[in-house]
């Protein structure tokens, strides 16, 4: 059975049931076949992949090209290893802080760039996310300027503790699993509809009573936040962080793994994250070459397969069926 | 699953467990093999080139990388009767990635020695895992005075600090321009470092800063900074800049007339070897402070040059000859112990013995903190058949690190 | 000369640099609606072949002349190749698209003219300083001045005063309508990426003495490039210059007299613009769609 056929011959309720059995081996195989590198490799990329996943939600579901979501991203990292590292607090209370602190910031940010549609909401999110960035790398004393700020050292979970790749492992995983959860739960849920609606047509949307200025912002903030969860752990996961992790170049790359996996679809931004991560990775080591290959993986998707990767096997299997 | 080496932090006792639970599992992994015996004397020594190769500061990583290959290329491709594998791998100039790729190169590429990075805060952030690995790391561009406070065991700093090169030039400048001074830097950790560093030799001396602008990095347009110094020149100006920057500082600086009336001095990377094609003769004239000056007259030197010559019309830069040296000193201190660089300990005490003459001038280790104890070269640009290069004016023998960091 | 004159001059001359940069990329998105950031690589290009051609001929006003030519070609292939298939689909397809390229186009670039860091030479004759109430100013910068108010001028009668510039106007408001009365709608569009494409090349060349020529540059220019846009009002070559002079002004104003926040100066102004007029200043409400 190709992929393929295997998303589109299997109705919710059925590939649901799937993943369930399916999900313990999905999870635990990294654990038993690969050690310290490869599943910090693969660790990397579920921090990205729950980024991808909140990123989703606004740009699959509700239609807002952000090309500035590195900043939710990188605020959380950072108010994680400030609080943490400065008040010498558990790193928890730091990742709790640090998704606040994205919450809080994507509220503001949100605030101003949901009045704007299409490119304006484009431009002025890319507006908020260099701000951010031009911050972290001037107010050296808060945040050590381009050096970054570290010293964080991965807490204790339960009694284990995450300095072990293992638990780390498994701790995102969960993180990432959480996400998802959420995500399917706000998609199916009346708002989830609503967003969409406001995706297909605002003024509609209006016509019948919907403050779509308001959903827009609320889908904003639940993004932001869980972007920021992935800042956190990306925190956690690095004990530093930098102004890169707020940059031009990290929105770029989380928008690229959101559309490369398939934009509004639920698994998509993780099959992307996974994909591009995986390639640069592999492609990094032997050839100089690799912006040549991430532009031609751009040039690809865009051409060949503008609804993503899974967009792209649910048209090939339907085609198939259909002869 | 072969052997494993003590000072891979991978290394736990639960991997060891899972190697001997699940074979069919650990054979799926081991895609490559490890020749398990044959490897202690004539398997390859893989040295793990970690820097920035595309876009900004790519420039100086590729020059690095190709340092390396060309003493490699010298030596026949072989150390000590091993043949030698350079694994490049890009750290984009960020310091989360680099952290990825370090681990990668010592954890899954299995590397005997790290060479890099270029950027100090590249280097700030792979340090605590490096430490923690043990895997020996010769530094080959980051400059930053702190980095050899850490006093990693097996770190050694094979090129610059900014400390050696910008205080040189202050108490030197202090005793032999001008009395005054305005300094120039750009806006990062490194500009800070270097202007600090310039600062204290050069009040100490019994100069005068008159004025301090820090600049963002990558500013396009530096007219306003300029004018602003324009209007009450002062008698010289002290400039920080690297890649880009110092290209359009020079140029500009050169522009609005200010070369003129202010003796234009800088940190070697405003004013070197790969920065003059983009300055022109903008930079004619300048003065700056290095560790090297490819105009050296030394047959260590001029050999050097002759041989980098060959294979680029251009001079050499400071950094082209970092990666060079850098590789001679991997070179002698691998010969002194056989070839045996899996001993981490013993392949570090040999390289605290280095002890030569490199194209640069005699290089040896501070062996409380690691850093190249070397000779600062006062340089002033000139043009010789159409062709500007440094020309050195001044050596100031021997400079050791910071005195705080050996404290 | 006073020095607040000074400032204000560099001003006037960073804003019309950042229209040169700015123009083509206001061109492309007003006449295609295509927000096309592949603009540095084009601008980057230009730099590039411009080095190639005073390399072999020592001329800057012949690398002025041609080096445009082969970045318009380029760029008419790619609007030929991708772009011409994406009209139908979201911008969003074509901000990707677009990105991707400029990957593509900086390791080409690389590939071809390496690393290293060059800048042009100004051209004889302007290379010396021009003495103004009592202090040297670059003659290159004035001439910069003059040129980029001509090209804004030039651009303006090409486009509201010719029969091209109309034919390409009507493509743009009613293609099917245009295409009705016998316009060759596609070659239109084809031509005005090629001729957006070409003047960030020859923005590139004239850059090139004051920024240089380097793989780098293409999003160091791309981002002030989108601010303008942003500020001007996507797509208005009106708002381009006004959004490029009230960028060079705050900026170099900026850096003159509040060097603390100058980094965020203009991000604030790009925003505060976007909220009091969310088109940008001189933007047309693309209403409802």
């Amino acid at each position: 059975m190709t992929t393929a056929t295997f998303f589109t011959k299997w109705p919710a309720a059925r590939g649901f049931a799937f993943v369930a059995v399916l999900l313990p081996f999905v999870v635990l195989s990294p654990l038993a076949l690969l050690s310290g590198y490869g599943l910090d490799v693969i660790t990397e990329i579920m921090i990205f992949a729950i980024v991808a996943v909140s990123l989703n939600l606004i740009l699959g579901y509700g239609g807002m090209v952000s090309f500035g979501h590195a900043a939710f991203f990188g605020l959380g990292a950072y108010a994680t290893v400030l609080i943490s590292t400065r008040y010498d607090v558990s790193p928890w209370l730091g990742l709790a802080g640090g998704v606040a602190t994205a919450t809080v910031a994507a509220v503001v940010i949100g605030a101003f760039c949901v009045r704007l549609g299409g490119v304006g909401f484009f431009m002025m999110s890319l507006a908020f996310a260099q701000l951010l960035n031009s911050g972290a790398i001037k107010w050296r004393p808060l945040t050590g300027g381009s050096d970054g700020v570290g010293g964080l050292l991965r807490p204790d979970l339960f009694g284990f503790d995450l300095a072990d790749a293992d638990v780390m492992y498994l701790f995102t995983a969960a993180c990432l699993a959480g996400a998802l959860l959420f995500m399917r739960m706000v998609i199916a849920s009346p708002f989830g509809h609503v967003l969409v609606g406001t995706r297909e047509s605002s003024l509609r949307m209006q016509a019948i009573g919907y403050q779509t200025r308001h959903i827009r912002l609320a889908a904003f903030a639940l993004s932001g936040a869980i972007a920021g969860l992935s800042g956190g752990v990306y925190a956690f996961y690095n004990g530093f962080v930098s102004p890169d992790a707020l940059s031009f170049g990290t929105s770029g790359m989380i928008l690229l793994m959101v559309i490369l996996g398939g934009k509004g679809s639920l698994l998509g931004p993780v099959l992307g994250a996974g994909l591009f991560l995986s390639v640069k990775n592999v492609v990094s080591t032997h050839t100089s070459h690799w912006l040549l290959i991430v532009g031609c993986i751009f040039v690809a998707c865009v051409m060949v397969c503008p609804e993503g990767i899974l967009g792209f096997a649910k048209k090939l299997s339907r085609s198939g069926e259909r002869r | 699953m072969g052997e494993k080496r003590s000072q891979t932090p991978s290394a736990t006792r639960r991997d060891l467990v899972r190697g001997a639970g699940l074979v069919t599992a650990g054979s799926l992994v081991s895609a490559f093999p490890m020749p398990a015996i044959a490897q202690v004397t004539k398997a390859p020594i893989r040295i793990g080139c970690l820097n920035v190769y595309n876009k900004a500061g790519g420039i100086y990583g590729q020059a690095i990388f190709e340092g390396l290959q060309l003493y490699l290329d010298q030596a026949g491709g072989k150390i000590a009767g091993r043949p030698v594998e350079l694994l490049r791998e890009d750290d984009e100039f960020n310091p989360q990635v680099a952290l990825q790729k370090a681990r990668k190169l010592v954890e899954s590429e299995k590397v005997q020695i790290v060479a890099g990075p270029l950027g100090s805060h590249i280097a700030a952030a792979i340090a605590a895992y490096m430490k923690k690995a043990g895997t020996p790391w010769i530094v080959t561009g980051a400059g930053s005075t702190d980095l050899t406070k850490g006093r990693l065991p097996h770190m050694f700093r094979a090129t610059l600090s900014n400390w050696q090169v910008a205080s040189t030039m202050g108490a030197w400048a202090a005793a032999n321009l001008k009395r005054e001074a305005a300094v120039i830097a750009s806006d990062y950790l490194a500009g800070h470092d270097i202007a600090d560093a310039f600062r204290d030799s050069f009040v100490q001396g019994g100069g005068k800063v008159v004025k301090e602008i820090f600049t963002p990095p990558g500013t396009n347009d530096f007219s306003a900074y300029i004018s602003d110094l324009v209007t009450s020149p002062p008698p010289m100006t002290y400039v920080f800049y690297s890649g880009s920057d110092a290209i359009r500082f020079v140029k500009q600086y050169d522009q609005f007339g200010l070369k003129a009336k202010s003796e234009l001095v800088g940190f070697q990377s405003t004013l070197d070897a790969d920065t003059f094609s983009g300055q022109g003769d903008s930079a004619l004239g300048a003065i700056s402070s290095s560790i090297y000056c490819e105009t050296l007259d030394t047959p260590e030197n001029k050999a050097y040059v002759d041989l980098f010559r060959d294979k680029k019309k251009s001079y050499p830069g400071v950094f082209d000859e970092s990666g060079y040296t850098a590789m001679r000193i991997i070179d002698d201190a691998v010969k002194l112990i056989d070839g045996n660089v899996e001993d981490a300990d013993a392949f570090a005490a040999a390289l605290a013995k280095t002890n030569i003459k490199a194209p640069r001038g005699p290089v040896s280790f501070d062996q409380v903190t690691h850093q190249a104890i070397q000779n600062v070269y006062i340089r002033k640009v000139e043009k010789r058949d159409g062709v500007l290069r440094n020309e050195p004016i001044a050596t100031v023998a021997n400079v050791g690190d910071y005195p705080p960091n050996k404290a | 000369m006073d020095l607040f004159l000074t400032q204000l001059l560099n001003g006037l001359v960073y804003g019309v640099l950042l229209f040169l940069v700015s123009a083509g990329l206001a061109l492309i998105f007003g006449l295609l609606g295509i927000v096309n950031l592949a603009h540095g690589s084009f601008f980057m290009l230009g730099g590039f072949v411009a080095l190639s051609v005073t390399a072999a001929t020592g001329s800057f006003w012949l690398a002025m002349l041609l080096a445009p030519i082969p970045v318009m070609a380029l760029a008419g292939l790619i609007e030929v190749a991708f772009l011409r298939r994406l009209y139908a689909r979201s911008q969003l397809d074509q901000v990707l698209l677009t990105f991707g390229l400029s990957f593509i186009l900086t390791d080409v670039t690389e590939t071809i003219w390496g690393k290293g860091l060059s800048s042009l030479q100004e051209p004889r004759g302007l290379r010396e300083g021009v003495e103004i109430l009592g202090n040297v100013f670059p003659a290159y910068r004035l001439a910069l001045l003059a040129f980029g108010f001509i090209c804004a001028f030039a651009i303006w009668l090409v486009l509201e005063r010719t029969r091209a510039g109309s034919m390409v106007r009507a493509g743009v408001d009613d293609a099917r309508t245009a295409m009705g009365i016998g316009l060759n709608v596609p070659a239109l569009r084809t031509a005005t990426f090629a001729i957006g494409g070409g003047l960030a090349a020859l923005a590139g060349v004239v850059a090139g003495p004051l920024l240089g020529v380097f793989s780098g540059i293409d999003v160091e220019v791309l981002i002030p490039a989108f601010i303008v846009v942003a500020i001007g009002g996507l797509g208005s070559l009106r708002g381009a210059l006004i959004g490029s002079l009230v960028i060079g002004f705050a900026d170099t104003l900026g850096k003159a007299y509040i060097p603390g926040v100058s980094m965020f100066l203009i991000y604030f102004a790009m925003i505060g613009i976007l909220l009091v007029r969310p088109h940008g200043l001189f933007g047309q409400d693309p209403s409802g769609g």
